[in-house]
């Protein structure tokens, strides 16, 4: 099995998991049918974001794709906006300590 | 389910999407192999996809308590799928 679809089965186990727990929550439960169709959405959802977010940054005119952009993608939610905002804000505040170490610790290993 | 322990239910999710995962989804999705990802990005992207499985899965979870069913078809998925579509990007 490729990579590629390692990732894709990795996708679609971790949706179905999301959703069983989702039901154990809710006291139902999904038909496997059902948490299918789930899993299908969220990878074909998990592409077309992929395409839109390298349009992004090529319109940047960057090569890698940042925060910012993924905040373009979610603009129109104002709920998803909210929860990309914080959980950046979070991302920043346990950053600057492990940066450094992370970097120098990929240099030694591709070197 | 109101709107509040629709919040709660998010924070009691523990399963997560691995960033590395979507590292790779995107990688073999891009068009130019030079493109990157930075981890923030990644972290986010994984938030995304955990919100939407997550939303599908309460909305449908609804319709099925809705109907006095305790399990959840293909048909309830299929009828919340249209919003669904439209409240994600």
């Amino acid at each position: 099995m490729s990579l590629e679809q390692k990732a894709k089965h990795t996708v679609y186990s971790t949706s179905r998991k999301i959703c069983r727990e989702v039901g154990v929550l809710m006291g139902v439960e999904y038909e496997s049918d059902a948490l299918d169709l789930i899993a299908e959405l969220v990878f074909k959802k998990l592409c077309y974001y992929s395409s839109d977010l390298e349009a992004f940054q090529k319109h940047a005119k960057r090569s890698i794709i940042n925060a910012d952009d993924v905040k373009l993608l979610v603009r129109r939610n104002n709920s998803l906006k909210e929860l990309v905002e914080t959980k950046h804000q979070l991302l920043l505040a346990n950053k600057p300590q492990e940066v450094s170490s992370n970097k120098r610790k990929r240099k030694t290993t591709t070197s | 389910m109101d709107r509040n322990t629709e919040e709660l239910v998010y924070s009691e999710i523990s399963t997560v999407f691995q960033p590395d995962v979507v590292k790779e989804v995107f990688k073999s999705k891009f068009s130019n192999p030079k493109n990157r990802v930075t981890e923030d990005s990644l972290e986010l992207i994984c938030e995304i996809s955990k919100a939407l499985a997550m939303e599908a899965a309460l909305r449908s979870g609804k319709i099925a308590i809705k109907e006095k069913n305790s399990v959840v078809t293909l048909e309830h998925v299929e009828s919340i799928l249209p919003q669904l579509m439209l409240d994600f990007p």
